[in-house]
């Protein structure tokens, strides 16, 4: 396969003013991974201050009518409260060694700028984040968490003003400053390096699940199941699977229904196109003006999705299914009353297909859910009363 | 030789590249600020396809792409506007996109329609060489490519000997947008590219005055590309933008003629 290429989807599509940037990162990036001190440095932190390893937790309740056990791999317990902190720390390591004085990020519900943030105060970078006015209005605590942490958190008016226009402005802003400022991307999208980067840094969900699981249940899952906005933690709990014969399934955002711009299918609805620097899978019209999304979870509200789960899908290696908004929430609900676990909606996505698969899998099989945040950002979405 | 290449050809003087939105704010009115920018004396025209994620553009020229947008432009209508032009000028015409539309619409297929529309050359702002091969097969329309101020010496001679037409210097690192002045360096990097390319090198970003012009000129510039101004335009008059567009480039053709 080409570098930087998921077969045919990947690539660097970036403008000239950014290359320089980028080449940069991927010789850096290069030498970070061959560092034995930063490796150490950032398994410290990763441990230490983020809280890894994270728990995987077999479901006493959930599914059970079904007579197959569903497993969480916890990274709603994780500092900042969702996998993120996995990608955060490791490039912001990996700027701070490169003489970056500066880190700027995009974000969706909040979480990744959060994690940008405790990232940059524990490493002394300074921190801007670009959020849609939108996103900043239905994840106000997170906002008010990035600032308490120190970062400058700067509203995106643009366009749907939602996680892609925040991509943009982020973006814009690199284009102005890459000499001394890291753009710290959030999830696996973006050109040629970044797919690869956060992938490698979010895989220790897969590697830790992988043991884990061999450890308590004596065996791999059946089946492993995660949300997909950009796809970081489906591709982290993916990647060390990959050879393994445990079905990989991703779960999109169905939105309100399937019709254009009430949905963030990229994977189950979209065609092949380049967004934000890579060619992948992309929902948008037949001259590639880019669609409008809809998601009840901030986190899956994006039209793109990362190239190497545009290349599963055609190997068929993984399958990807959409989640409704009414499944979503369905799910929020069940799994806080029915394991006193509150997921983030984002998550909740993951569960409600795990509950679908269960139905339909023998008796006896083991999927693991990657849990990938929890929910105390989304009350204001989601009321806690009864349904 | 393409009519990119033989306006450069002709003349001693810099050349004025004149750059807008094709249908911004309407199809009907674009072709009207198009009429005003050629009847003004612009030596190339250099027409933007709408999109909807403009990541190398300033807030004027993302204005401008939503309003296109909004009135339904895109790559049918960026074709049409220069079919038209066609019939009625031999104009340079350089377009410029991000690469998205030209993916969609199939590589191959994209560069034919739009040399049989009647474009010249192309830039496109995402599509470095190293993912350009289609674009370097073209024989009709000439490639353009940008230089940014972080572009090594190495990669200049590689994108010049890959490029025709002209090379596109950037000015100054960020997104479009008018400045006050360009940055002190700029002759020194012009004459860098200048040494290493046999191109003619155009300079943009930031030229909307006589006096960035003239500091455009200044520094060696061998045309000078002014485009957030013919925007601000169409912003300050919707209804009625082209006499303020004859008059933006009058004030630009001032500016290079005072060196
Ligand atoms: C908790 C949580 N899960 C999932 C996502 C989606 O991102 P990705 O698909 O990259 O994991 C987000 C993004 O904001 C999130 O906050």
């Amino acid at each position: 396969m080409k570098a930087g290429r998921f077969g045919p989807y990947g690539g660097r599509y970036a403008p000239e003013i950014l290359i320089a940037a980028l080449q940069d990162l991927t010789h850096s990036y290069a030498r970070f991974q061959r560092d034995a001190a930063a490796q150490d440095e950032l398994h410290s932190l990763l441990t230490r201050f983020a809280g890894r390893e994270t728990p995987l937790y077999a479901c006493r309740n959930l599914g059970k009518e079904t007579g197959v056990t569903i497993c969480l791999k916890r990274e709603d317990l994780l500092h900042g409260g969702a996998h993120k902190i996995n990608n955060t720390l490791g490039q912001a390591l990996l700027a701070k060694m490169s003489g970056k004085r500066r880190l700027i990020a995009e974000t969706g519900a909040g979480q990744h700028g959060v994690a940008t943030a405790m990232a940059g105060a524990v490493l002394g970078l300074e921190v801007e984040v670009f959020m849609g006015a939108v996103d900043m209005q239905r994840q106000a605590p997170n906002v008010s968490r990035m600032e308490l942490l120190g970062a400058t958190v700067t509203p995106v008016t643009t366009g749907s003003a939602t996680l892609s226009d925040a991509v943009d402005e982020a973006l814009r802003n690199w284009a102005g400053s890459a000499d001394d400022t890291h753009y710290l991307i959030g999830s696996c999208v973006g050109p040629d390096p970044f797919p690869g980067i956060v992938r490698d840094f979010q895989c220790v969900i897969g590697r830790e699940l992988y043991t884990q699981s061999l450890n308590q249940e004596g065996r791999l899952p059946d089946a492993a199941v995660a949300c997909v906005g950009g796809g970081s933690n489906a591709i982290g709990t993916f990647f060390p699977l990959l050879d393994q014969s445990v079905r990989l399934i991703g779960a999109e955002a169905g939105g309100r229904g399937l019709d254009p711009g009430n949905h963030g299918a990229s994977l189950s609805c979209g065609t092949a196109g380049v967004l934000h620097g890579a060619f992948t899978s992309v929902l948008q019209d037949d001259e590639g003006r880019i669609s409008e999304t809809h998601s009840i979870s901030a986190g899956l509200d994006y039209p793109g999705v990362g190239p190497e789960h545009a290349y599963l899908r055609d190997i068929g290696r993984a399958e990807y299914m959409c989640v409704s908004d009414a499944e979503a929430v369905a799910a929020f609900r069940l799994l806080s009353r029915t394991e006193g676990i509150i997921p983030a909606l984002e998550s909740a996505h993951a569960v409600a297909a795990a509950l679908r698969l269960a139905e339909e899998m023998d008796e006896g099989s083991l999927i693991a859910v990657t849990l990938s945040g929890r929910g105390d950002k989304d009350l204001a979405t989601v009321p806690g009363g009864r349904v | 030789m393409t009519r990119i290449e033989a306006a450069f050809s002709k003349s001693d003087a810099p050349l004025l590249i004149a750059c807008t939105v094709a249908g911004d704010p309407t199809y009907e009115l674009s072709l009207e600020v198009v009429r005003a920018i050629i009847a003004a004396g612009a030596d190339i025209l250099e027409l933007i396809i709408p999109n909807t994620n403009p990541v190398a553009d300033g807030p004027v020229i993302r204005s401008a792409h939503e309003r296109a947008i909004i009135a339904g432009g895109g790559v049918e209508t960026a074709f049409a506007l220069i079919r038209t032009i066609r019939r009625e000028s031999q104009i340079p015409i350089s377009l410029m996109t991000y690469v998205n539309p030209i993916i969609v619409r199939g590589e191959e297929q994209f560069f034919r329609d739009a040399a049989d529309a009647g474009a010249d050359g192309i830039l496109v702002v995402d599509m470095p060489p190293e993912e350009g091969a289609s674009l370097l097969r073209q024989k009709r329309i000439d490639p353009i490519f940008i230089i940014a101020p972080s572009t090594s010496p190495d990669r200049i001679r590689m994108i010049e000997a890959l490029g025709r037409g002209f090379l596109y210097l950037v000015s100054a690192p960020g997104v479009t947008g008018r400045r006050t002045h360009l940055p002190d360096d700029l002759g020194v990097r012009v004459r860098r590219v200048k040494e290493l390319s046999h191109l003619p090198v155009a300079v943009g970003f930031g030229i909307g005055s006589a006096e960035t012009a003239d500091e455009a000129v200044g520094a060696g510039a061998d045309a000078v590309v002014v485009g957030s101004a013919i925007t601000e335009c169409i912003l300050v008059n919707p209804v009625n933008p082209a006499p303020g567009v004859a008059e933006v480039i009058g004030t630009i053709r001032g500016g290079m003629r005072l060196n």
